[in-house]
């Protein structure tokens, strides 16, 4: 199978994801373009992460079928979509505390490098993981042990080690959950400079910062898709808006 | 010396090529001036050091603790042991199955453990290092069952005691050299981070499960040159080389010397070697005290020697730093 | 095969297995509340044979031997739990190397107490002698085993599955967090989880004194078998403890009375097997 450019990068069908009698995800299509800004949006427990989950392989739908990068990857373990260009940060800080700050960032772009199994460094071990925590904001924390930093850094990292390994499409869960008013906007400007031609899915509970990042959306509740469109379209639609009201705001309790 | 002292950074690069220099000066200075006894004492501790190595490469590194790594170790000593008692083979043949035999079992083991991790693997490795010691116990045609199997005789360049520790204490070097090598490889890099998050590893591109069999592959070749070594060392292998408390004394001198260490391990080999040879002399017990020479590191010392002293020196620095 | 012949393997398999149950299901439990593998079960076991015996062998009565041998190891266990275990609460690793040093322990003191060779303690007149069943005639002793340990399992399933202890179990294996959000307090239920597994070993010794035989180093073939039977059944579940003990139980009967010389790698391939299809045992959650 050729993958022309033209090709999504991302197209879901008819996703659906149960934990026994509980659906999670109910039937979610979507079509992602190379290089388009998404965001899903939905209250708590709408099945959002659950959905990353499934796109990320790190669990398979229960039916419907994922497609990627012109291929069908619905069964295909994660770490091989990782290697044709996906990635992904999540919502509860998963980075390797115990490797240093420029460990973790180098461990990613080894993958990314070409022969995956390797015993020698090729050139200077972490000239690219430099340059990631340069534009993470890192850089200052390079030689400290993951474990040790801040939570606000650990986002940060959390963002570079995805960052690292150059993917196309990205998954972005909550990147900014828990984070001071001064750290968001931190993240919304890293947000806001990835490179052009990458794919971002952007979960965030904080609706004006979602929709200020994104030019499409996609609203979910019950693990059904209620909205899609553009986020002048989101704002207006009153399906949304109820469900927001429902849930009495953008639904921060949670952290 | 650099003005910032690493958070992580034992001790500066100098000082640890130095203390390697001495080790291995008094390595080779050993039988010059300590007596036969001392001479294959150290040879043992030697050869427990690279068992215990093995062990940590998995543990220390990967975050997978075998229980059942003395199966490996056995196997490829039986696999030495039968070509050498049982058929004509020469050395070259007997070298040849015994490393083969061990890296088919750790194959086979690995293949078992790798989609299990923590409490799950450990138990699995026990198992499977206990199954080995059953066989070993009743497999008579194979091991010689309880009599063991004799006829095993270390080539003619290293008849003598002395000739044979100065063997091993190569055939150690080298081994570290290259467990050095894996670990700071960007597989070792990798092994850490598995050690951290499976997951975050996953998807960050790695194979867990390939990443997992090779560590314990590779693991289990270290294991099998330590157990060849020991075959040739003894000339007789018996069920007791399969033994669990084999991997217990090995876990015992890792947590003794440094968890992650390349030189605990081997100090905590040396520690326990030397304690237990001199001390059977003086008291049946010895597992009882082996055993609550475990307790306790557990409850009281987890960092062990290495990592306990890294830390005074960090201190130090730290101290003297401060202005 | 005789139909003979095959009926007396089936039952030697059942009773083995029971024999293995009360090991499996005392693992089981405390592994599902406390996420510890406790690796002095066999020593447990065996101590609790080796007790048993002297109690026997000083006052003739077998029934006191159950008891001596429950209430002993049942202290053992809570020693165990709360002198040492609970200093490292919650950290996997250490709990279990702990308890490797605990078994190293137990196994070297009975040896030196007791010595190398080996014992048995012949079951009480009233449950001595052998049944006949149909035409064979078979122990009355390893059905009696049997009984007590489907009546052992039924008790444990059912305070597992209908009291208010057992409910604070399973929320455990699903959510330590939980319970102690409702106040209860985790560390009795811990200590009294941990005091049931050890006197079931106790008892399980006893047993074994009579079955097998007491040798030193029946505690690490005892640990493997009953690993073997979390393993397949999956650990923390008590009717994979069961089904495990069943299976390893008859696997391991026909493996020794065929091949004997293999008879501890036969168990290998059924553990094999289900690690590579199902690494979280028949009845496991997913790991
Ligand atoms: N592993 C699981 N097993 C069972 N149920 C699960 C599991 N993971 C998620 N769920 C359930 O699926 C539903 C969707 O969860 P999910 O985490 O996807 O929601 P979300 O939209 O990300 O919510 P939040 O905004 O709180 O992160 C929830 O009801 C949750 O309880
Ligand atoms: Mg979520």
């Amino acid at each position: 199978m050729t993958v022309s450019p033209k090709d999504a990068v991302l197209e879901l069908d008819a996703v659906t994801v149960r934990f026994g009698g509980l659906i999670a995800v109910d039937g979610i299509s979507l079509t992602v373009e190379p290089g388009a800004r998404w965001a899903v949006i939905g209250p708590n427990g709408a099945g959002k992460t659950t959905l990353f989950t499934t796109v990320a392989g790190e669990r398979y739908p229960t039916s419907g079928r994922v497609r990627m990068f012109g291929r069908d990857v619905t069964r295909t373990p994660s770490h091989r979509r990782a290697r044709r260009g996906l990635g992904r940060t999540y919502q509860v800080t998963n980075v390797f505390p115990r490797l240093t700050v420029v460990e973790n960032v180098a461990v990613a772009a080894a993958a990314a490098a070409p022969g995956r199994l390797r015993f020698w460094w090729p050139g200077r071990p972490d000239g690219h993981a430099d340059e990631t925590l340069e534009q993470c904001g890192l850089a200052s924390r390079r030689d400290h042990l993951a474990g040790e930093l801040s939570h606000g850094e650990q986002r940060q990292l959390e963002l570079a080690i995805a960052l690292a390994a150059r993917p196309r499409l990205l998954l972005l869960d909550e990147p900014a959950a828990g984070l001071s008013a001064a750290e968001r906007v931190l993240i919304r400007d890293l947000v806001r400079a990835l490179p052009e031609g990458m794919s971002v899915l952007l979960i965030e509970h904080d609706i004006d910062l979602a929709l200020d990042l994104v030019d499409q959306v996609l609203c979910m509740d019950n693990g059904e898709p209620i909205a899609t469109g553009t986020p002048a379209e989101i704002r207006a639609n009153e399906h949304v808006q109820a469900v927001y009201l429902r849930t009495d705001g953008d639904g921060e309790a949670e952290h | 010396m650099t003005a910032i002292a690493l958070p992580r950074a034992v001790s500066p690069g100098r000082i640890k090529i130095g203390l390697l220099v001495l080790a291995l000066l008094a390595g080779w200075a050993l039988p010059y001036v300590a007596g036969p006894f001392a001479v294959a004492t150290a040879t043992l501790a030697l050869i427990y050091g690279l068992f215990a190595l093995s062990i940590n490469l998995l543990a220390g590194y990967g975050g997978l603790l075998s229980l059942g790594h003395a199966g490996i170790f056995g196997v490829a000593a039986y696999g030495v042991g039968y070509i050498a008692s049982r058929t004509e083979g020469g050395y070259g043949a007997q070298l040849f199955w015994g490393m083969a035999a061990g890296l088919a079992v750790s194959l086979i083991f690995g293949v078992m453990a790798m989609r299990t991790r923590r409490v799950y693997f450990l138990m699995v490795t026990l198992a499977q290092g206990m199954i080995v010691y059953g066989l070993a116990q009743s497999l008579e045609p194979v091991t010689g069952a309880e009599n063991g199997l004799t006829g095993v005789y270390r080539p003619a360049f290293v008849l003598e005691d002395w000739q044979f520790y100065y063997l091993s204490l190569a055939v150690l070097a080298i081994c570290a050299g290259l467990i050095q090598v894996v670990v700071r490889s960007p597989f070792g890099l990798a092994l850490r981070g598995l050690a951290d998050s499976d997951t975050r590893l996953a998807m960050t591109g790695y194979s867990v499960v390939g990443h997992r069999l090779l560590g314990f592959v590779l693991s289990g070749f270290f294991a099998s040159i330590a157990g060849i070594l020991y075959a040739y060392n003894n000339e007789y292998v018996s069920p007791s080389v399969a033994e669990f408390n084999t991997s217990a004394q090995a876990i015992l001198m890792i947590i003794l010397g440094g968890v992650g260490t390349l030189s605990g391990p081997v100090i905590g080999a040396f520690v326990i070697v030397f304690v237990q040879n001199v001390l059977s002399l003086q008291i049946e017990r010895w597992p009882t005290v082996m055993g609550l020479i475990f307790i306790l590191m557990v409850l009281f010392a987890r960092n062990g020697f290495v990592g306990g002293v890294t830390r005074l020196w960090n201190r130090y620095v730290r101290r003297r730093e401060e202005p | 095969m005789s139909g003979e012949y095959l009926l007396t393997q089936v039952l030697n398999g059942v009773s083995l297995g029971a024999l293995l149950f009360f090991l499996a299901g005392g693992l089981t439990l405390i592994f599902g509340l406390m996420r510890i593998v406790n690796l002095a079960h066999g020593g447990f076991y065996l101590a609790g044979g080796y007790i048993g015996f002297a109690t026997v062998t000083a006052t003739g009565n077998f029934w006191l031997a159950f008891l001596a041998a429950g209430a002993s190891i049942a202290l053992l266990g809570l020693f165990t739990e709360r002198a040492l275990l609970r200093r490292l609460r919650g950290q996997e690793l250490p709990e279990v190397l702990l308890t490797v040093g605990v078994a190293t322990v137990l196994g070297d003191l009975a040896l030196a107490v007791w010595g190398g060779d080996p014992k048995s303690v012949d079951p009480p007149a009233a449950i001595g002698g052998t049944l006949q069943l149909g035409e064979l005639p078979y122990p009355t002793f390893r059905i009696f085993v049997v009984a007590l340990a489907v009546v052992v399992g039924l008790g444990l399933f059912y305070l597992e599955r209908r009291t208010r202890l057992g409910a604070i179990v399973r929320a455990g294996v699903d959510d330590r967090e939980t319970i102690q959000a409702l106040g209860i307090d985790i560390n009795r239920v811990f200590t009294g989880v941990f005091i049931v597994g050890s006197l079931l070993a106790g008892v399980a010794g006893v047993i074994g004194s009579s079955f097998l035989g007491l040798l030193p180093g029946g505690d690490v073939e005892i640990l493997l078998l009953s690993l073997v039977v979390v393993i397949i059944g999956g650990l923390g579940s008590l009717p994979g403890a069961a089904l495990g003990s069943l299976i390893v139980g008859l696997v391991q009967a026909f493996g020794t009375s065929e091949l004997p010389q293999l008879a501890t790698f036969i168990i290998f391939a059924p553990m094999a097997l289900i690690l590579i299809l199902r690494p979280s045992g028949l009845m496991g959650r997913p790991i």
